[in-house]
């Protein structure tokens, strides 16, 4: 007897429906699963036989073969177990076939029966939702994450068993899935752990983050070791604007296919902030492997990816951030598949001085040659340094800084002016695709950032006198742009122009 | 069309033998170009000077052509001048050991210009950049070539600061010409050559040993009327300079520094054993050749913050944070005034985020 479940597969963060096909017939017993499955989906037929054992089902002891349509696409992951399940029941009548419809049966099987939770549920939900799928069935486990999309009806479920009952006998032991309210999670969940007041100094870092969150700009810090460039990324994430619902929707799609999701809320609340270690292989980085998983890259998407001591990473790492830098997204190409995810963050990076990192230090001599400190600086590239609004230096910090009573801004204050600055760019961009100062192309950078002739003559004298490289014009205008923004002025004035070409060191050739 | 005594000297540096050996061959013969024959000839004394080596150095010779050295001279416009020569610089005589064989590129003429040799560590800190660039700019001006030795550092920003300043400059090599070390300065050799002069006493393809810099430090003093460090440690190169200079009679200059400071020590040291005259500013130089500076004071107009700030920044290099602290002003507008403040050449911006005037 041959019986038809729906599941659904994802490649990336897109979907496809799959048809889970099973085919009773007579013969010697055996169970056979085709249609380019992986090795769990291979494995799943020893957890689908002692699933449904276990669960006081039966197992038909026959020829048992199994297809997932498309046959043509890849399939992963231990999420069709409770398709495949369903499927078999369905085929050998131990529960009414015409009850199902067009449900979509997402689970993973424990051999007890127990339905496991699944990573992907989201994005899957989403897409499904696109293509017209109104029924879905998933682990209990997954409820939260289900429980921010409206206009379908899912229920979760906890073991095999109790989905068989409710099919033969009614009972209900299914759970429906209630909406949750975003803002209302938002406001009990989102805190930080972390404030900016608590940095004590580093007033010009502190106002160099500002501008770079109200303007989206991404931000090379330089400094010695121990200087506060750590602590001052990880606050950058509290002034950062709260995330809409949409953002946080697209951030949970990418974290929930990583199975990096936080099952209690379901969604992501804060902004994401991605630390990866500089010995972390590129594939975890940009994503990618068999599975074409998303790599920190993308999960830093909407929010803050964190380089520590940049020039320790690989070249090759260091320039495969031009794409996501240059387009907010990556595409992770394999034999397999192509698949693009969404990586527009803003990037913070750090950095010492020189290798020792002691140069410029009044503390400490610098042990290290000029041809050692120009080999680290070479390390970053002329285009990876293009797409880098703001080079701030870092000092050391004195022990009265650390233990000065002085009341410092908090996160709170600083987030309100970051907030107004981005409601100024919201308006100037409507209609285009951009909604920051930072994404301006080149025409864009020309029609906002006009200059008025005081400001020139400043531009002017300092590309004269303090060496400025040609690549610093375009980035001095943009960030001039926001602080203009952060001002609440329509035009730039000499006070931006010369505000901003203080956040260029690393143009500025004194270096070395 | 090289003369044939000059083709000894071309050939004897080539082979790249030792100073002493060179010249113990040299004065050997009675006319330079009759270590040819005596050298096919396989004579005794060369037999036993150059030992094992003999035979390379046959090959060598074999392999040698003095015409595609010619045309390599002419290529690459150097040119070169032996201690037989009329215009062989009379200043080098002096020396124990005067080069045997010049090669030099751009104008020859710089030699007998006023010459002041400015040399230092290879790794200044800040202060030792700034005096030396104040120093180089201020000598220049009042008329003096910077003879240096094309190394990093000291040597590096001497040359440098009169080139920006369109003066002349004179960088004597420890390699020769193809084989430049540090590679970094390669782009400041080649300008140098079309402004100033380039000089070594070493064959073109002569790749730099610890020896020869020291060697060619006794160039540098030779060629210069007095000598300048500005800032070295307790064991510098530059203080080999100092003892050839005082060999030769040649005045020698310290710029002291801060007793704590490792990279001062050398020059503390030789101010404080007598080596070398204690000088605070350019003019003092000057005084010492008995010339005079013309002073241009220029009047700097400051608005009310920007005063604060220098009176401040008189005491001492402050960081962005103390500015802050001393001065109240807000982030934004410090950062706006220390801008102005730097385009107008008032201050100057210090890796680590320091000020300094």
């Amino acid at each position: 007897m041959l019986s038809k479940v729906l599941s659904y597969g994802l490649n990336g963060i897109e979907g496809f429906v799959v048809t889970v096909e099973v085919d009773i017939s007579s013969g010697l017993p055996k169970f056979d699963i085709v249609g380019l499955g992986d090795t769990a989906i291979k494995e799943s037929k020893e957890r689908v036989k002692s699933a449904i054992k276990n669960s006081g089902l039966e197992y038909p002891m026959t020829n048992i073969t199994c297809n997932l349509a498309p046959a043509d696409r890849k399939k992963e992951g231990a999420l069709y177990d409770l398709g495949i399940a369903m499927a078999i029941l369905f085929a050998t009548n131990q529960i009414d076939y015409k009850k199902i419809d067009d449900t979509i049966f997402l689970g993973e099987l424990s051999l007890n029966g127990d339905i496991k939770k699944v990573n992907g549920v989201l994005p899957i939900l989403i897409s499904a939702k696109e293509k017209g799928y109104k029924k879905f069935i998933i682990p209990d486990d997954n409820y939260f994450e289900a429980s921010f999309i409206s206009g379908i009806t899912v229920y979760t479920v906890k073991s095999l068993e109790a989905l068989a009952n409710s099919y033969k006998n009614g009972d209900n032991f299914l759970k429906l899935v209630q909406p949750s309210n975003y803002e209302q999670l938002k406001k009990k969940n989102s805190q930080f752990s972390i404030d900016i007041k608590n940095v004590k100094g580093q007033q010009s870092a502190k106002r160099a983050l500002e501008i770079a969150a109200a303007g989206g700009h991404n931000v090379l810090m330089i400094g010695p070791p121990g200087s506060g460039k750590t602590m001052l990324a990880k606050c950058f994430p509290t002034i950062l604007p709260d995330m809409t619902f949409n953002e946080a929707l697209e951030v949970t799609k990418i974290h929930s296919v990583a199975g990096e999701l936080d099952l209690k809320d379901g969604i992501i609340l804060n902004r994401p902030f991605r630390t990866p270690h500089h010995t972390a292989s590129t594939v975890s980085l940009v994503g990618g492997g068999t599975n074409s998983k998303p790599g920190e890259i993308s999960l830093a998407h909407n929010g803050v990816l964190f380089l520590d001591e940049m020039p320790e990473y690989s070249r090759h790492f260091i320039e495969t951030l031009r794409q996501p830098l240059e387009d907010g997204q990556i595409t992770v190409a394999r034999a397999h598949q192509t698949v693009t995810y969404p990586s527009s963050f803003i990037l913070i990076a750090s950095m010492n001085p020189c290798p020792c990192g002691n140069y410029g230090s009044k503390k400490n001599e610098c042990r290290c040659t000029p041809a050692q400190i120009h080999k680290y600086l070479s390390k970053l590239s002329g285009p990876i340094m293009d797409r880098i609004d703001l080079h701030i230096e870092v000092d050391n910090v004195t022990y009265d800084d650390l233990n000065s009573v002085e009341n410092c801004e908090s996160s709170a204050q600083v987030k309100a002016r970051v907030n107004k600055a981005r409601e100024l760019q919201l308006n100037r961009f409507k209609g285009t695709k951009i909604y920051s100062n930072s994404k301006m192309n080149v025409l864009q950078t020309k029609k906002y950032c006009a200059l008025d002739d005081e400001s020139k003559k400043i531009m002017q004298l300092a590309f004269d006198n303090l060496n400025l490289s040609a690549r610093a014009h375009d980035r001095i205008l943009k960030v001039a742009r926001t602080i203009a923004d952060l001002d609440g002025e329509q035009n730039i004035l000499p006070k931006h122009i010369a505000e901003a070409i203080q956040y260029r060191s690393l143009d500025r050739k004194y270096w070395v | 069309m090289i003369q044939d005594d000059d083709k000894t000297f071309i050939f004897l540096s080539a082979l790249e033998l030792s100073y002493k050996k060179m010249s113990d061959i040299i004065s050997h013969f009675e006319r330079p170009s009759d270590f040819f024959d005596a050298f096919l000839n396989e004579q005794d004394f060369l037999v036993k000077e150059f030992g094992a080596l003999y035979v390379e150095y046959r090959a060598k010779y074999n392999d040698f052509s003095f015409d595609t050295f010619e045309k390599y001279l002419i290529k690459n416009n150097v040119h070169y001048v032996t201690i037989q020569s009329q215009f062989y610089p009379s200043k080098l005589l002096n020396l124990n050991q005067p080069p045997l064989i010049l090669y030099y590129k751009g104008d020859f003429s710089l030699i007998d210009s006023k010459c002041l040799a400015i040399v230092g560590t290879r790794n200044p800190t800040f202060y030792g950049k700034d005096i030396t660039q104040k120093f180089a700019k201020d000598l220049t001006d009042a008329g003096f070539t910077i003879v240096s030795g094309l190394s990093t550092g000291v040597d590096k920003i001497s040359h440098e600061t009169a080139l920006d300043n369109n003066a002349k400059t004179i960088a004597v090599l420890g390699n020769g010409f193809e084989k430049m070390y540090p590679a970094i300065n390669i782009n400041l050799s080649k300008e140098i050559a079309l402004k100033g002069l380039l000089i070594t006493e070493y064959y073109p393809t002569y790749q730099a040993r610890s020896y020869s810099f020291p060697a060619r430090n006794r160039i540098i003093a030779a060629l210069s009327d007095g000598v300048l460090i500005t800032e070295a440690a307790q064991k510098s190169g530059s203080l080999y300079t100092k003892d050839f200079a005082l060999e030769l009679g040649v005045e020698v200059f310290s710029v002291p520094g801060n007793v704590t400071s490792l990279k001062s020590v050398g020059t503390n040291n030789i101010i404080k054993f007598g080596h070398a005259q204690c000088v605070t500013s350019a003019n003092d130089i000057l005084n010492h050749y008995g010339i005079k500076k013309k002073e241009i004071k220029t009047k700097i107009q400051l608005n009310f913050d920007e005063q604060i700030i220098y009176n401040y920044l008189q005491s001492g290099d402050k960081s962005f944070d103390e500015l802050q602290i001393y001065t109240n002003l807000s982030v934004q507008s410090l950062n706006t005034c220390l801008t102005t403040m730097q385009i107008r050449g008032i201050i100057k911006k210090l890796p680590g985020n320091y000020y300094s005037i």
